[in-house]
């Protein structure tokens, strides 16, 4: 009963965006009542598809085989978190899941969307319903998730245990927030495309929208990265697979966004450019869950492959990003562009950054889409594999993480390039420094490696430079640069923070990468082997059950010089309803960096394959990736962020009134 | 019949907000425009006091971005115009969205299925023996006879025991009880020749006939109508049927095989038309089994794709013979551990009582 009940809902809800969407790019300026059905709508499309999704939920929980998809991704004897995250771990869920998501973002405009212009309101609102109707349409037709079986099959199938981890619970939810909150982007760009207007609030908007899914991506794709190395048992962090790839992509121009979207709020500039941007960004979003959902790329993620549901979802694709290319074509020459700047200036600066962040996604959708085009076109099969991506990919970023300390630095409409290079001589040497002190320590042979880290460092220490110089330290007594500094506005410590992380990321990634230290090995009990200044001894196996699973269980001591000893487990599972065997790394943390180890299959006499990986400072990799998301959260609540936010008090009457 | 009410209730609810929202009263409609874009102006012009005060923009610059705003301001002031105060028929939307709703679901939605969470399903698989499953069962619907899905689980239970006069007896209930389909006709035909040691003569073949009149696409039934027609020496009808049957197949079915061989068989029964029917072989039992036992040792062997794994599971369970079908399952699943790849082979499983081992 509930199932059909929620069967019913999701039902009711995409005839409801169906309906508006008609409604809304009919009548979006006929009349104002338009904009309050479509608000409505939004709100009944949110609480009916949370209504099936928990429908969903409910009959996964009790394992009700009579849901095909319950049947195919559960199994009665699953932990109870693991039932639930089987509801999005299938290619059917999955997408109410993003249906959900994309209605909350419809719900937030139509809640917060009360001081919006009602006919920018209600073309925003129409356009996010026919996202709905297009996605909700596409679930139910082609990939119902309430398609039910009977007879009642006695017993699931169990979810895949690689994706029987708590990642599931975080990594799908922060992804598809991130790519869906670009949708808001999305619509906004297509209703100022349509009416030909991009309004004040436009730009109030766009900004915190954008930030908002720049930090969920952030935070879903530092998840997958992290999941990915602890969970697929071979350390890598990242592969530049193409399903990596295609939330990268959306990540970089997102980026890119970001930062235009902040010239358009400040300076009324790049608004054009905002507007293609915000195109693209979804429309990457968009390819990005084309290329996972299709089944044209086969990994993890890939659940099913239908080719119908490919061309379906081709089929959306084309249109939306099409109809939205088409009308920016058509449209974007009868929007006014803004103010007016030098080439060396803040703005000069963001634009460098977008192309360089642009020319990086054109170069990751290069990479990714060719092989697929060329073995679609010519049935040869080629792969473009990491040192394609990191070569090309390095070489776009070096120069912008060279220029990036310079922007913040940089005066609006015009700014002194020796002047700013002279406040960054201080933070230049420190990242000198540091650059050779980390390399010192690691104890490393002459590479590119120290060439990295001072960039890493430059980036880190030239954000809080910028920090430094505005309030004052060192040309004003102490505590008056101390005041001055807590008084400095959010904005300027979220720029700071963000481009700091990014730096932290930086020197993760090159220490990780250059120093690395890999050992292969047949170890018995008792055996001990020696890597980076870590001795591994190898105490014993057990056997322990799980829940639903066997799992043959390593017991290993870690001891340093320094005498610490800690202990390991890596496993080796057998997960019994589906008969697939998982490995299970085993990962100790030391400031910084981490031990890695893997335990192998038993060879004949007993004995096992034991891979132990010293990944020094690693952790700041997604250290890094959080430090960013923390200064979006920080950037978000700033006052002027919040949209409707009434104000305490005017600090002078508007002049130009 | 209570989910429609429910639907309904749902729906009604629905349009009535639906219907409230734009047909009602407007007056309590949030701040007026003016008010939010001027905000962001002020905030920008704050925004340019800031900066210029903090030497993040120079003085002449800061003039400059004041002009710029003003002009922006003053073309604002000249394009608003608000929403226009036109007709908007709600109920047309309302309507339509009910309508697309309800029909929808009409021919997606399965109302018939109850929930069946696995705490009130029976006890699980593997603890009780299909005889004392089929006892509890048949208590049951010696209370309730009526209760259709009783017999439809029943009657498969008993064909697998060789049970043939009780699966007769279900299924003739069955077909009582709900319309006939293909499908059940077909059901009670096999267990009528079962129960008559293979002869199809009579009733049988008057169901098959039935079935493949009600569904003209129904492979099992006119498999039959078409080997008896060869067996009984109706070539000509044979060959009709046989053609047929070849036309529905898509070309990887398990019994295309069969089909070309007795479509072979009856064209030459035809031409050899006066030798009369005795000489002619019909592709009996014996020679699908041995076809059948040679996939089988073939895939033991040397493996096979999930497509021949599957056709091999489903040719034991066509053939009657569940343990062998069980035992494929088991090394298909061996062969193939990855789900995915073999959704089609454990859908077929589940949905005939094999179990994953």
């Amino acid at each position: 009963m509930a199932i059909e009940l929620g069967h019913f809902a999701l039902i009711l809800a995409v005839a409801i965006s169906a309906i508006s969407a008609v409604a809304g790019l009919w009548g979006w300026n006929r009349s104002e009542r338009v904009a309050l059905f479509l608000r409505q709508g939004a709100v009944l499309q949110f609480l009916l598809v949370a209504a099936a999704f928990a429908a969903l939920i409910q009959a996964f929980v009790v394992s009700d085989f009579s849901l095909a998809i319950a049947y195919q991704h559960s199994h009665s004897a699953q932990p109870l978190l693991f039932k639930i995250t089987s509801v999005w771990g299938n290619h059917e869920g999955s997408l109410v899941l993003w249906v959900l998501i994309l209605v909350g973002m419809g719900v937030a405009v139509a809640m917060f969307g009360n001081n919006l212009p009602r006919e920018l309101l209600a073309l925003v609102l129409a356009v996010q319903s026919l996202l709905v109707a297009a996605f909700g349409g596409f679930t139910i037709f082609t990939s119902n998730p309430f398609t039910r079986l009977s007879p009642v099959p006695p017993e699931g199938m169990e979810l895949n245990p690689i994706l029987q981890d708590i990642g599931l619970a975080i990594h799908p939810p922060l992804l598809y927030a991130g790519y869906v909150g670009f949708s808001i982007c999305f619509s906004f760009a297509i209703a100022a495309l349509i009416s030909g207007r991009i309004d004040a609030a436009w730009a109030r908007w766009v900004r915190p929208w954008t930030l908002l899914s720049w930090l969920f991506l952030t935070l879903g794709i530092a998840m997958g990265s992290y999941w990915a190395y602890y969970e697929l048992g071979w350390g890598g962090w990242w592969f530049w697979d193409p399903v990596e790839n295609a939330s990268f992509m959306p990540w970089l121009a997102g980026t890119a966004l970001l930062h235009s979207a902040l010239v358009m709020e400040k300076r009324n500039a790049l608004k054009i450019w905002t507007i293609f941007l915000s195109i693209i960004t979804f429309s990457l979003s968009l390819l990005g869950t084309f290329l996972v959902r299709s089944g044209v790329l086969t990994s993890v993620h890939t659940f099913a492959s239908d080719p119908t549901r490919g061309l379906v979802i081709l089929a959306l694709l084309a249109a939306f990003i099409g109809g939205a290319f088409a009308l920016f074509a058509l449209r974007a020459s009868s929007l006014r562009v803004g103010g007016l700047f030098a080439p060396i200036s803040r703005e000069g600066a963001l634009i460098l950054n977008n192309l360089f962040l642009a020319t990086a996604t054109a170069a990751v959708l290069v990479g990714t889409l060719y092989p697929l085009l060329l073995d679609a076109f010519t049935g040869r099969s080629i792969s473009v594999g990491a040192p394609f991506f990191s070569l090309t990919f390095s070489i776009i970023m070096v120069p912008l993480l060279v220029l990036l300390p310079f922007g913040p630095f940089l005066a609006w409409k015009r700014g002194d390039i020796i002047a700013v290079t002279q406040r960054l001589a201080g933070a230049g040497g420190a990242a000198i420094f540091g650059a050779i002190l980390i390399f010192a320590l690691s104890g490393a042979q002459i590479s590119l490696a120290p060439f990295g880290l001072l960039l890493g460092f430059w980036v880190a220490f030239g954000a809080m430079a910028e920090l430094i110089d505005r309030a004052g330290f060192g040309r004003m007594a102490l505590s008056l640069s101390f005041r001055r500094l807590v008084g400095l506005p959010r904005a300027a410590f979220s720029t700071a923070i963000a481009h700091f992380g990014l730096g932290v990321t930086v020197i993760g990634i090159v220490a990780a990468s250059a120093w690395e230290v890999e050992i292969v090995s047949t170890m018995n009990p008792g055996d001990s082997k020696t890597i980076a200044g870590y001795t591994v001894t190898f105490d014993g196996l057990e056997e322990v059950r799980g829940e639903n699973f066997i799992s043959e269980t390593g017991r290993f001591t870690a001891s340093t010089a320094g005498g610490s000893e800690r202990q390991l487990f890596p496993e080796r599972r057998f997960y019994e309803a589906s008969g697939t065997p998982t490995t299970e790394a085993a990962i100790e943390t030391y400031g910084f960096s981490q031990l890695y180890l893997q335990l192998g299959e038993a060879a004949e006499d007993g004995s096992h394959v034991v891979r132990a990986w010293h990944k020094p400072y690693v952790t700041l990799i997604w250290l890094g990736c959080l430090i960013m998301s923390a200064a979006g959260v920080l950037s978000l609540t700033d006052r002027r962020l919040r949209v409707g936010a009434p104000r305490r008090a005017a600090p002078r009457p508007a002049p130009a009134e | 019949m209570t989910i429609w009410l429910f639907a309904l209730i749902l729906t009604a609810i629905a349009c009535a907000t639906l219907y409230y929202a734009g047909a009602g009263r407007t007056v309590n409609a949030g701040r007026s425009l003016p008010d939010a874009t001027n905000e962001h102006f002020r905030a920008q012009l704050k925004a340019i006091d800031t900066d210029a005060a903090m030497g993040r923009l120079g003085a002449a610059e800061a003039t400059a971005a004041k002009g710029e705003l003003a002009r922006e301001i003053m073309r604002f002031k000249e394009a608003a115009g608000g929403a226009g105060s036109g007709r908007f028929t709600v109920w047309v939307p309302i309507l339509l969205v009910a309508v697309l709703s309800l029909g929808t679901y009409y021919f997606i939605g399965r109302p018939d299925l109850p929930a069946s969470p696995l705490a009130t399903a029976a006890a699980p698989q593997g603890e009780i023996d299909l005889d004392t499953a089929i006892a509890q069962i048949e208590q049951q619907l010696a209370v309730t006879p009526d209760d259709l899905r009783g017999w439809q689980v029943i009657a498969p239970a008993y064909m697998q025991l060789g049970r043939y006069a009780d699966a007769v007896r279900a299924l003739r209930r069955v077909n009582e009880l709900t319309a006939p389909t293909a499908d059940s006709l077909t059901d009670l035909g096999e267990a009528l020749m079962m129960q008559r040691d293979g002869n199809v003569e009579g009733e049988p073949m008057q169901l098959f006939r039935d079935a493949a009149a009600l569904d003209a696409r129904h492979i099992r039934s006119r498999f039959y109508i078409a080997g008896e027609d060869t067996r009984a020496g109706n070539f000509e009808a044979a060959i009709g049927e046989w053609n047929a049957l070849i036309a529905l197949a898509e070309g990887n079915e398990p019994w295309l095989v069969t089909a070309r061989n007795g479509l072979a068989f009856a064209e030459q029964g035809l031409t050899a038309g006066t030798t009369g029917p005795e000489e002619i072989t019909v592709p009996d039992d014996a020679a699908i089994d041995a076809m059948v036992d040679g996939l089988a040792a073939r895939l033991t062997a040397e493996g096979g794709t999930v497509d021949e794994w599957t056709r091999l599971v489903r040719s034991r369970m066509v053939q009657g013979r569940m343990e062998d079908a069980q035992a494929a399952y088991t090394a298909a699943r061996q062969a193939y551990p990855d789900a995915s790849v073999r959704t089609e082979l454990d859908v077929l499983a589940a949905d005939n009582g094999l179990v994953a081992q």
